[in-house]
């Protein structure tokens, strides 16, 4: 994807308080697939491996307790900073992860959680 | 701020032997002469790297599925496939978001160059062209391309003692759980290894990556719904895949080169 896509594609996500990272990434291969940063001191590399990890035991405990529904979104809270994870599942079979990280002093979990949950859906636009 | 496309590096290591270090090599010189037009490739796996303005724009191999069709919404897949005592249930699938299609043809690109490097194809002549209709636009830079390279062969040796590309599996007849639950694609993958399969013929027949497809097999197996077909108790019981391990050999650099960054070296926007 070329920058101005993914300027494009996450800027709804960066007018979040206290945006600070963002990055889609493909669950299957842990690849980071799009990101848009304003703070470089946070490796968005190892940032999004780690949310691949989680989703991935996630997934897996998904799988093994099969109560019938899909994991959506995780929430990390650091004394800094806010991790939101949420799965994104588009048409072909591919899943997903949008990484958010907030500067926690600046956030609003609430609100920010409703902004990527409504950014996610208007995907499917 | 910067927005830009990022693939994640890890340290770089060229472990194979002479002939990828040939290709990987060449990779680099056609990257900093800013070359344009097709690099073809012989031996054990066929196909041809595309570049543009010295970046990689496509590649194919004849053992990698190419870039997918325009987006399509699969409507008849199932959102999930649901095993209960050997009874299998799915449940109608609503409608699913699209993302870019330039999303969706990087993985093909970037897989069809690993299943090259791996293979240790030979390099044939560069045929220079002015333009390269391959890819998305404005291409990966062969830096970045290498660091994710880098570090699929780490996530591919954490695989490689349970399962392979080419490693036959076949689908548990019987479950140890009374109940699971599998994803959309898990599913689709379970119900085509009934008979044994290998994870890149199952990539073909889903139009997927090989080494996306690869990697769900092996989490498959370790949920027990699926195993070596000729397992002759040699494979090693799998443990979860860690992506978190495949960066963590980068030290003392927290952030990885990106296409800004490459950009910016160039004094150009891509």
């Amino acid at each position: 994807v070329s920058p101005s896509s993914a300027d494009a594609l996450l800027a709804p996500v960066t007018a979040i308080d206290g945006f600070q990272l963002a990055g889609l990434i493909d669950a299957s291969t842990g690849m980071v697939l799009a990101s848009a940063q304003n703070q470089e001191d946070i490796s968005l590399t190892k940032a999004a491996a780690g949310a691949a990890d989680i989703a991935g035991v996630l997934g897996m405990l998904t799988g093994e307790l099969a109560t019938d529904g899909e994991l959506e979104d995780v929430m990390v809270t650091f004394d800094k900073h806010f991790h939101l994870i949420r799965m994104v599942r588009p048409a072909n079979l591919q899943t997903v992860i949008l990484l958010v990280v907030l500067d926690r002093a600046r956030a609003n979990l609430a609100m920010a959680r409703r902004a990527i949950r409504n950014f996610c859906a208007s995907l499917a636009a | 701020m910067s927005q830009s496309a990022r693939l994640p590096r890890a340290t770089p290591e060229r472990p194979q032997p002479s002939r990828a270090n040939t290709l990987t090599d060449r990779l680099v010189k056609l990257a900093a002469a800013g070359s344009t037009g097709t690099l073809p490739l012989t031996g054990r796996s066929e196909g041809a790297i595309h570049f543009r303005d010295g970046k990689v724009a496509g590649a194919k191999s004849v053992r990698t599925p190419g870039p997918p069709p325009a987006p399509t919404r699969l409507a008849a897949v199932p959102l999930h496939g649901k095993a209960r005592d050997g009874n299998v249930r799915a449940q109608a699938n609503p409608v699913r978001p699209c993302l870019p299609y330039d999303l969706n043809v990087l993985e093909p690109t970037i897989d069809a160059v690993l299943d090259l490097v791996v293979s240790q194809s030979v390099c044939g002549r560069f045929k220079s062209v002015r333009g390269s209709d391959a890819g998305p636009d404005d291409g990966v830079p062969v830096d970045v391309l290498l660091a994710e390279l880098a570090r699929r062969e780490h996530l591919l040796r954490q695989m490689s003692e349970a399962v392979t590309a080419d490693t036959v599996v076949i689908r548990n007849a019987r479950l140890r759980a009374p109940r699971v639950q599998v994803s959309a694609l898990q599913w689709a993958l379970i119900i085509r290894a009934a008979r044994g399969i290998t994870p890149r013929d199952l990539a073909f027949e889903l139009a997927r990556s090989v080494f996306g497809t690869t990697a769900e097999v092996y989490r498959l197996i370790a949920l027990r719904l699926l195993s070596v077909a000729d397992d002759s108790g040699q494979a090693r019981e799998p443990m979860a895949l860690s992506f978190i391990r495949a960066v963590s050999d980068e030290k003392g650099d927290n952030r990885m080169p990106t296409r800004s960054d490459a950009a910016s070296r160039t004094g150009g926007a891509s």
